[in-house]
């Protein structure tokens, strides 16, 4: 159970990894998810797209929390993936 | 009292608003009448480049891409009689058509996207005074290019820069309420609107630049005819912003044209600080 519950999160974050890759020129190995995602790897302009991508891969999250927050309160990689994780 | 109760109340539409909030102050030369005029704007939800929309949606549904979006703007002070919105409220109801993000085949440090709206807006637009209402509904269909370059290709570079462009058509259907004119018609207008956003950005993810120009040119299909002669109204806006310190910038404003809803021209060169927050 704990082996099955720590290769999802790993798995989780990795696909986090590649989604935020996709708009960089970084592998997605050396996507660090405790930095900033605005204007670190994301300008706000692309906002939408990226939560885009976010709700494609976890259709279960509110779209619109997700959007308004992403910027506001959420800030890094791990705060996402704690919103990932807790819907899982 | 009741006009500045809803003043108030536009203002506080969406009360959550934080994205991209600021307040302007500054002084204008109006070239219509050769004076000097102050500048207080501020704005709630809304960003300077309307297509770039950092702002509290209502709803946005995954599967569909239909999204809500309330969003007001309001000017006052003297800057009204050399600004063309000076109360408008929108809410916004649209669908994005958002693809993926590609990587420029010449330079591997730049992505891009074009994204496409389809949205109608019921929107209320009118002076200070409150003499010229317009209720109307918009549809617009938007086309938005935008692209990021880095500095490097290894992790600890930065976004160096960033453009925005966005165009299409739209078309403004519904009632024109004058206490000018005491009277009340069917107002329509049709044309095309056009921004462009470039934003110079440094390793602490601070705007040193911002450069904006804005417009639209349409044609009035119906208005109340005292009010204007022109059978098309239009008007492009330009800015330049630099950063001086933190979150305090000095920025050089252009205006030329009219719109609604007094179809008042505008001719200004403005120079003003804004303290983004």
């Amino acid at each position: 159970m704990a082996t099955s519950l720590a290769f999802k999160l790993e798995s989780n974050a990795v696909l986090l990894q590649k989604i935020i890759a996709a708009y960089t020129p970084y592998s997605y190995q050396s996507i660090d998810l405790d930095q900033e995602i605005e204007d670190v790897y994301i300008a706000k302009e692309f906002k939408l797209n990226f939560c885009h991508d976010i709700l494609n891969t976890w259709k279960q999250i509110d779209g619109a929390a997700l959007i308004n927050d992403m910027f506001e309160d959420l800030k890094t990689g791990n705060d996402i993936l704690k919103i990932v994780k807790y819907i899982q | 009292m009741k006009k500045l109760l809803f003043i108030l109340g536009s203002c506080f539409v969406i009360l959550n608003a934080k994205a991209q909030d600021f307040i302007r102050l500054g002084a204008t030369h109006d070239f219509a009448s050769n004076k000097v005029l102050n500048i207080f704007s501020f704005a709630f939800n809304r960003t300077e480049a309307e297509e770039a929309d950092v702002a509290k949606y209502l709803s946005f549904n995954i599967h569909s891409n239909i999204f809500i979006l309330p969003t007001s703007e309001v000017n006052i002070g003297d800057g009204v009689t050399s600004s063309e919105n000076n109360v408008l409220v929108q809410f916004k109801i649209g669908k994005l058509y958002l693809p993926t993000v590609q990587r420029s085949s010449t330079n591997p440090l730049r992505t891009y996207v074009w994204r496409q709206s389809i949205e109608f807006n019921p929107s209320y637009n009118s002076d200070k005074e409150f003499n010229e209402r317009l209720y109307f509904g918009q549809l617009r269909y938007g086309a938005n290019y935008v692209s990021q370059v880095f500095s490097g290709a290894v992790p600890g570079s930065y976004i160096t820069s960033v453009h925005s462009i966005a165009l299409g058509p739209f078309g403004n259907f519904g009632s024109r309420n004058s206490k000018t004119y005491d009277a009340s018609k069917f107002y329509s207008t049709t044309g095309a609107f056009f921004e462009y956003t470039f934003r110079d950005l440094n390793q602490h993810q601070e705007e040193n630049w911002v450069a904006a120009i804005s417009g639209n040119y349409y044609y009035i299909i119906s208005d109340i005819d005292a009010i204007t002669n022109d059978n098309f109204g239009g008007i492009i806006k330009t800015s330049l912003d630099r950063r001086i310190y933190k979150k305090f910038s000095i920025g050089l404003q252009y205006k030329y044209g009219n719109d609604n809803p007094n179809y008042a021209y505008v001719h200004t060169l403005g120079l003003s600080a804004k303290i983004s927050y």
